[in-house]
């Protein structure tokens, strides 16, 4: 965060406080600064986490359809069952770059078909293209 | 090491060593250290009451890499990885967990990245591991980064090493180990999931200065002024956590 102060500001008793993170500008009592600074420096560790959570779930989509599955992927990251198969997890790379990130823990196992062989699957998995 | 660098085989197919890339000197280099760490590990086990041996260590490691990324992929890189030995498959169970929860709840407290925290599929699991856990954020371009790792090695490298401890019924046994790591990937993850078009943006919890204040003046009477002024608000930003910047501090 930012503050410039002069004279004048000193005189009025107040100070715009400038917020990298939203570019928001906040008029503040020169007297409550600390207590400012520090609550919205706390307020905005939660928040910039709090935006990235939604950005992520926001761009997580799940799929059961190869051809929704081709579609998403180019947006976000994919939950799609899966076969369990390192044939099909190839294949499916080959075909759309994507790779299998991971076995969420918190995605609960569902049973289903897989969306690239139709094959039984036991649960989703997260598909991505990645770094 | 021989070259330091990798491309495609224009014969046909895989990867080969760049021949234009040959060093005059070769290099004994590491990409990870199970090989030293387990090999000083079985002279420094040899009972159950040695368990658990827990070492982790910051250092560089080097990886031939063909497409290289500042800060996401480099030749050579910094990290911290831990190895540990346990008594019990059960125990090198729950330090795996353990470390990859440490990573996700560090992502998430510290950097304000959220990921998803799971299971490698067997066929993406670290060599020699019997399960690997992992967690990926996803960046603003939607691909995920993999910014960490954990792995259960079951008794994998204790039998390739030859490590054993004689168990509480007297019995020898090959170690159980684990082994985790996060490098300065981690610093391009955070600085790609919060930058804007402006530049870098950082979480609180990890930026170097929070505050920076800037005196608008005319005169140096003019800085005394305003700093005389605010001294009663700077002492107690100088008491907190938070750091404060300013070119009349």
């Amino acid at each position: 965060m930012r503050i410039a102060i002069g004279k004048r500001d000193v005189e009025n008793g107040k100070v715009e406080l400038y917020k990298r993170d939203t570019g928001e500008k906040i008029l503040i009592n020169i007297t409550e600064l600390s207590e400012r600074v520090i609550s919205l420096l706390e307020e905005m560790q939660v928040s910039l986490y709090q935006k990235h959570a939604a950005f992520t779930k926001e761009h997580t989509y799940i799929v059961d359809t190869y051809e929704a599955f081709k579609e998403k992927i180019e947006q976000g990251f994919v939950l799609a069952h899966w076969d369990g198969t390192t044939e099909t997890a190839e294949k499916i790379q080959e075909e759309t770059k994507a790779t299998i990130r991971c076995l969420p823990f918190d995605i609960p196992a569902e049973g289903g078909k897989c969306v690239y062989s139709g094959k039984k699957s036991e649960r989703r998995v997260i598909f991505a293209k990645s770094y | 090491m021989t070259h330091y660098r990798l491309k495609n085989d224009p014969e046909g197919k895989g990867i080969i060593v760049d021949p234009e890339s040959k060093l005059e000197e070769e290099l004994i280099v590491r990409p990870t250290s199970e090989t030293i760490i387990w090999d000083s590990y079985k002279n420094w086990i040899t009972s159950y009451r040695d368990l658990p041996l827990m070492i982790n260590q910051w250092a560089n490691v080097t990886r031939a890499e063909m497409r290289t990324r500042i800060f996401l992929r480099t030749s050579e890189f910094l990290w911290q990885e831990g190895h540990t030995a346990h008594a019990t498959p059960e125990e090198a169970e729950e330090e795996a967990l353990k470390m990859a929860h440490v990573y996700y709840d560090f992502a998430k407290n510290f950097m304000a990245m959220d990921s998803y925290l799971g299971e490698k599929p067997a066929h993406e699991r670290f060599a020699g591991a019997i399960r690997t856990y992992t967690f990926e954020p996803m960046m603003q371009d939607f691909k995920a980064l993999q910014a960490g790792t954990s792995h259960n090695l079951g008794q994998n490298f204790a039998k390739a090493f030859d490590v054993q401890f004689t168990n509480k019924n007297n019995e020898k046994e090959y170690v159980y180990a684990t082994s985790w790591g996060v490098s300065t990937r981690l610093m391009g993850g955070l600085i790609m999931t919060h930058s804007d078009d402006k530049g870098l943006v950082l979480p609180p919890a990890l930026a170097p200065i929070h505050l920076v204040i800037i005196p608008i003046f005319k005169t140096k009477a003019d800085i005394d002024y305003i700093q005389h002024y605010l001294e009663p608000e700077l002492s107690k930003l100088r008491m907190s956590s938070f750091n404060t910047e300013s070119s009349f501090l």
